[in-house]
């Protein structure tokens, strides 16, 4: 409208001052000049209207948006890039602009970042764009998290504090892709990194670094053609994790090692498949609970590829001591599988193993081995690991994973464990990593993000966009094609979300690492999956962290009440507050109606009960349509400390 | 749900009592034939749905008023207008509900003297019932055409004053949200009338 008023003014101003002459028009003093060459006392009248209204034009004409969003470029680029980067070859801006608003409140780059680095030079022309992912783990045990970033070809791996500040760097021969895993190895509280490397290009050992960068031991492996990324993960309850990897070599059996904190060898096993190819971080092993008894077991994917027409995946389940797990001495399926995940999808306290085929299928195999859900998407492919989660707040887990065809759509698809589509959403393209499940908009209930090189999207289970999502990113990925490699965490503890990217610009063959603050509460039990591979040591395994905190029991019922001509039907709610330490600041009950969003109905105090026990009646409810309740309690951080199942009426 | 007033039955009851002490107490005369009659009274108003019986009470008190014309021999025609305005409270949710009824009657009759005093008289016609409800939040409105059968006993107090005794049953319905719905009932009252 603004636009609209100015152009008015602009013509009409000079307009009324070219007719405002003694004559009363210039049309006037054409005609008059046109006759008897008269007119000359309007003269300088007209030509000052002219002049006026050429001004008013091209003062109009000037693009004042753009200005406004000129301003808004120099104030991020101060903001943005306020320190400069450890290292940097060519300092150039690096564009954040959000899809959905350029001036999203809720979204900003985190202090400190991104940081910036050149491409390795590998010669010929050559070069190498660095990380496809940043590992997230809190190294220094001060509850911040430290990022520790592994460019590929390079000599050494980065170690960042949460502020961007470069804390120590840790050296190796060779860095190889996608191999880091962080975790507490020693129980001293801090996490170390586990990572492969070649000495000369041909001796593969394994490196443990604590968080100062300093070399707590390396082993030299064999067989050691092939190296996959280490799990990390405590699977005998000692709350130390342990170091599982596998190596290979072509045509050959696989081994499995597992060591302890110290390098000792706790298990090693041949497996009983052979293997002759792989993907460096698409068939690492994962751990799971299959047997349901007080430890863990891990699960090896095999690739064996004939033909086109003939290739297969083994899956090898062993104890932590190396023995097979009963049921799983000869599962295979014929197509590659990539990372298997692992999860109690039915809730009967034994893991299942899902993972994706390289062509149309999903797989659910039970804890003993049987092929429970092989549920095929046809013409589509589905390259990447699934995430879990239970993004519907229904107490139960889904699988989310992406699913795309060559030149064609790409999508973002969950199902529950029996094979049935909850959610199909449309994305502009694939990513090879897993999505993420993490509540992003402090509703208690966990939503998926994902993010490929144009965007990062998150969204709820119906598919709505959080606000300030999607954030467009342009990564411009080439050689990070895996990325951006989203992490989800609270690096700073601030008790907000932060996520973390790759971002590679090719043209100017350069990669940058990037860190953005999303302005919503950031709670450990509603983040069911916030990294590929579910955690830092990539155990790939999920574990309902809402278990780990307070269950709110909640009641809802329909109730239907009638008047002499009015029906009416309200829900009747009814939780009762926490018995625990755990303090509570408040109570928050949600409400979803239909496919809709979760919106706070009410907010009480924990002074608000009586007898512990609270009471409400949701007036009204429109018949036939669904509506789903929960209930969490919050501490005064804000922080979600106890949750209810979600209850539909 | 249940009636937030007690039923006026005791007040209802007075009137009558005192109405028909006042007829007895009169000198009785011979039925004179007026054209037209005009007739006031009091009804305790029964209501047929159950569901309104429960949140506003068993019975109603209905102002009636009725104007009846001669129109052959014994046969008339007539046409009355009754009001009821009621309360309930929704204990479930500690929510007011209130209703307003209109009742539209007209139709023929026919009456008969019994003594020199004491006149019967027979109704049928038709009911058209309106009501409005605000309850839960909402206000429903609605109105059904139906039947009316009633019969009376006037006793002539006076050459032109009577009082009079109905009772009549109307029926009627209406479809709404919560389903059908049934807007007569049965009512008994008494008053006063003129003839003219």
């Amino acid at each position: 409208m603004k636009r609209y008023f100015n152009l008015g003014l602009a013509l009409i101003a000079p307009l009324l001052v070219m007719l405002s002459t003694p004559r009363g028009s210039w049309l006037e003093y054409l005609r008059s000049k046109r006759s008897d060459g008269e007119g000359g006392a309007v003269k300088p009248y007209f030509w000052r209207g002219l002049v006026l209204l050429i001004l008013c034009a091209s003062v109009f004409a000037a693009p004042g948006e753009e200005k406004e969003i000129h301003a808004k470029s120099a104030c991020m680029k101060n903001r943005f890039y306020a320190e400069p980067p450890v290292a940097r070859a060519a300092l150039k801006p690096t564009y954040f602009v959000s899809a959905a608003t350029s001036e999203n409140a809720l979204i900003s780059i985190h202090p400190g970042w991104p940081k910036t680095f050149a491409y390795k030079d590998l010669g010929y022309g050559f070069g190498c764009p660095g990380p496809a992912r940043m590992i997230v783990s809190d190294l220094d045990g001060d509850g911040k998290g430290e990022i520790v970033v592994t460019p590929e070809y390079w000599d050494k791996g980065l170690i960042f504090r949460e502020n961007g500040e470069g804390l120590k760097n840790f050296f190796l021969p060779d860095v190889l892709r996608e191999t880091v895993s962080a975790g507490d190895i020693d129980r001293n509280k801090k996490n170390e990194i586990v990572t492969m490397s070649y000495q000369g290009g041909i001796k593969l050992f394994l490196y443990v670094f604590n968080w100062l960068g300093d070399l707590i031991f390396d082993r030299k492996l064999s067989p050691d053609l092939t190296a996959f990324s280490p799990v990390l993960a405590d699977l005998n309850n000692d709350r130390q994790d342990e170091i599982v990897f596998k190596t290979g070599y072509e045509q050959t059996r696989s081994k499995l090692m597992v060591l302890d904190g110290r390098g000792h060898v706790i298990s090693e096993v041949t497996t009983r498949s052979t293997e002759n190819t792989n993907s460096f971080f698409n068939t690492t092993p994962a751990v799971g609970n299959f047997d349901n008894d007080a430890e863990l077991e891990i699960a090896v994917p095999l690739w064996q590829y004939e033909d086109e027409e003939n290739r297969r995946t083994a899956i090898e389940a062993y104890d932590l001591d190396g023995a097979p797990v009963p049921g799983w001495v000869s599962v295979a399926y014929p197509d590659f599988l990539f990372n298997p995940v692992c999860g109690d999808l039915d809730g009967d306290g034994r893991d299942e193993i899902i993972a994706c085929s390289w062509e149309e299928n999903l797989l659910v195999f039970a804890g003993d081995g049987r092929l429970i859900l092989d549920k095929e998407f046809p013409d589509r492919i589905l390259s990447c690991s699934p995430a879990i989660g239970d993004i519907n707040g229904d107490g139960k887990p889904e699988i989310v994973f992406n699913v795309f065809s060559y030149g064609g759509p790409a999508s973002l698809l969950a199902i529950d464990p029996q094979g049935e589509i909850i959610l199909e959403k449309s994305i502009s393209n694939e990513s090879y990593f897993s999505p993420l499940i993490a509540d992003m908009d402090g509703d208690g209930v966990p939503d998926i993000v994902f993010g490929n090189g144009d965007y990062i999207y998150a969204f709820n289970w119906q598919g709505k966009d959080i606000g300030g999502f999607p954030i467009r990113i342009d990564a411009k990925t080439c050689g990070i094609k895996y990325g951006p490699g989203l992490a989800i965490s609270d690096i700073d503890l601030d008790g907000r979300i932060e996520i973390t990217y790759t971002q590679d610009n090719a043209d100017a063959r350069e990669f940058s690492l990037n860190v953005l603050d999303v302005d919503s509460p950031y709670s450990p039990g509603t983040m069911e999956w916030p990294m590929h591979q579910h955690d830092a040591g990539h155990s790939g395994r999920y574990v309902n962290r809402l278990k780990s905190l307070m269950n709110l029991d909640l009641l809802a019922e329909r109730r239907e009440l009638r008047t002499f001509s009015i029906l009416r039907q309200y829900g009747r709610i009814q939780f009762a507050g926490m018995n625990s330490d755990v303090p509570v600041a408040r109570y928050r009950i949600t409400r979803c109606r239909g496919n809709g969003d979760y919106e706070t109905i009410l907010t009480i105090t924990p002074a608000e009960l009586q007898n512990n026990l609270f009471q409400m009646q949701d007036r009204y409810l429109e018949k036939d349509i669904p509506y789903t309740y929960r209930v969490t309690a919050c501490d005064a951080a804000g922080k979600v400390v106890g949750i209810s199942m979600g209850i539909t009426i | 749900m249940k009636q937030t007033k007690k039923i006026g039955l005791k007040s209802m009851i007075i009137g009558v009592f005192l109405l028909a002490c006042l007829g007895v107490a009169s000198p009785a005369a011979a039925i004179p034939a007026h054209k037209f009659m005009a007739t006031a009274g009091i009804n305790a108003f029964r209501a047929a749905s159950g569901d309104y019986r429960q949140l506003y009470g068993q019975t109603a008190l209905m102002p009636e008023f009725k104007l009846t014309c001669m129109v052959y021999g014994n046969f008339s025609v007539w046409g009355g207008f009754g009001l009821i305005s009621r309360q309930g409270l929704i204990e479930e949710l500690d929510e007011q509900a209130r209703i307003n009824q209109t009742f539209l009657n007209f139709g023929v009759g026919y009456a008969r003297k019994l003594t020199g005093k004491l006149r019967l008289r027979g109704e049928l016609g038709l009911a058209y019932i309106s009501f409005k409800e605000e309850a839960l939040e909402v206000t429903q409105k609605g109105s059904g055409l139906g039947w009316k059968i009633g019969a009376g006993l006037d006793y002539f107090v006076g050459k032109r004053l009577f009082v009079t005794l109905a009772v009549a049953y109307s029926q009627a319905g209406d479809e709404t949200e919560a389903g059908k719905v049934k807007l007569g009932g049965a009512q008994v009252g008494a008053g006063v009338g003129l003839g003219f």
